[in-house]
């Protein structure tokens, strides 16, 4: 581990020298940020990971790396990974790749709370929105696919979004009290 | 009169930087390198607000903040860190930090940041937020004094929305309130964060490890 660790971020130290695209560089730099501190504070590595906070950590992560927009992860409580939250998981990472895709949003926010009987996910951006109500459009065709996902499961799902004010995508999941 | 900012950062490279970002708007008045230097320097200068860093030799910056917080108690403190780990977070709130943000903040919000503790107000990244939610989840009043032990369901709904990652400005017109408002609920939660007795607390914090 500390070997690749130290290729990777003398990798990433080379490419920031030779590069002039400020945005990308700064991505690179968070994503290398975040491997150095799972190595510095023992963290469990991301594969097999069978609880939500940390499923819904690492997806965060992939998408940030592969959309390049930054995504603020902010978890409170957590809850086992089992078929239901996987489908909330699924619909969590369908709002975050839409946000980074279509919201032109400079960063994303993820906030899991897991309640006492319901687990709620929280995915927005302040970037510049869509009519929900409007005509068929790209984003109308995705938010409908992330209700059917929660629903399906149980769960609902709530999209709030004004052109011009961002976007929130709302995703609640019931669970026996704990 | 200009706000006087003093700056700690044992990391010669950051602290030269934080401080070419707030010259422009702040009397940045003096900066150290170490714990020693910084208590002794900031009890001379009395500055308004000081940017520390957590991590430093010689007991790091709950020092700094404990020592002249005795001497001092006007002097503001905004800790400024690269780390997120929960026991640190914590742990400089309740030495007496009016707010913690991390080194990758954006200079215009660290320059809001400081006005802010300046104000008398209290500065809550979401992460922090979260930690305070997750802090005070589930937990029962104890008989000592329950209100500090306990926070208000106003409080959580602010807490939440600072965790979902909006501004105090957009916090106070989804609940229908004032900016002034919110920020009197989180400047409670900050003084409820720092008074509380609850040793769970402290427990909590360094079982949460995980970034």
């Amino acid at each position: 581990m500390a070997a690749h660790l130290h290729d990777s971020v003398l990798q990433t130290l080379a490419l920031i020298q030779r590069s002039d695209d400020p945005a990308r560089m700064s991505i690179l730099a968070r994503h290398q940020e975040s491997e150095l501190r799972d190595w510095l504070y023992g963290n469990a590595p991301l594969e097999g990971a069978d609880l939500l906070s940390t499923a819904l950590k690492a997806s965060a992560r992939r998408i940030e790396a592969d959309h390049q927009v930054p995504i603020d992860v902010v978890v409170v409580g957590d809850h086992p990974l089992n078929e239901d939250t996987r489908a909330l998981l699924g619909a969590a990472n369908e709002a975050m790749v839409n946000a980074a895709k279509h919201s032109g949003a400079e960063r994303i926010s993820l906030y899991f709370e897991a309640e006492d009987n319901e687990l709620i996910v929280y995915v927005t951006d302040q970037g510049k929105g869509f009519e929900p109500t409007g005509v068929a459009n790209d984003r109308r065709g995705i938010a409908e696919s992330i209700k059917a996902r929660v629903e399906r499961a149980g769960g609902e799902a709530d999209i709030e979004s004004e052109p011009g004010e961002g976007t929130e995508v709302v995703l609640r999941m019931p669970v026996a009290a704990g | 009169m200009r706000v006087k900012v003093y700056l700690v950062d044992d990391h010669r490279l950051f602290l030269a930087g934080v401080k070419a970002e707030l010259s422009e708007e702040f009397a940045i008045v003096g900066s150290a390198y170490d714990v020693d230097t910084a208590i002794e320097e900031i009890r001379g200068l009395e500055p308004d607000v000081v940017l520390i860093d957590v991590h430093m030799p010689d007991g790091g910056g709950i020092v700094v903040v404990e020592s002249v917080g005795d001497t001092n108690p006007e002097v503001k403190f905004l800790a400024l860190s690269v780390s997120d780990q929960a026991e640190d977070v914590i742990g400089m709130i309740r030495a007496g930090a009016r707010g913690y943000v991390t080194k990758t903040i954006e200079p215009g919000d660290l320059v809001d940041a400081v006005r802010r503790i300046d104000a008398g107000d209290a500065v809550f990244s979401p992460r922090l937020a979260g930690f305070v939610l997750d802090a005070f989840a589930g937990v029962m009043p104890t008989e000592d004094d329950p209100e500090l032990d306990q926070l208000t369901t106003r409080e959580k709904d602010v807490l939440r929305l600072i965790a979902r990652g909006f501004a105090y400005k957009q916090v106070a017109r989804k609940l229908n309130i004032s900016i002034k408002t919110v920020e009197t609920h989180v400047s409670s939660v900050l003084r409820k964060l720092q008074l509380s007795n609850r040793h769970e607390l402290a427990r909590w914090a360094s079982k949460r490890r995980i970034v």
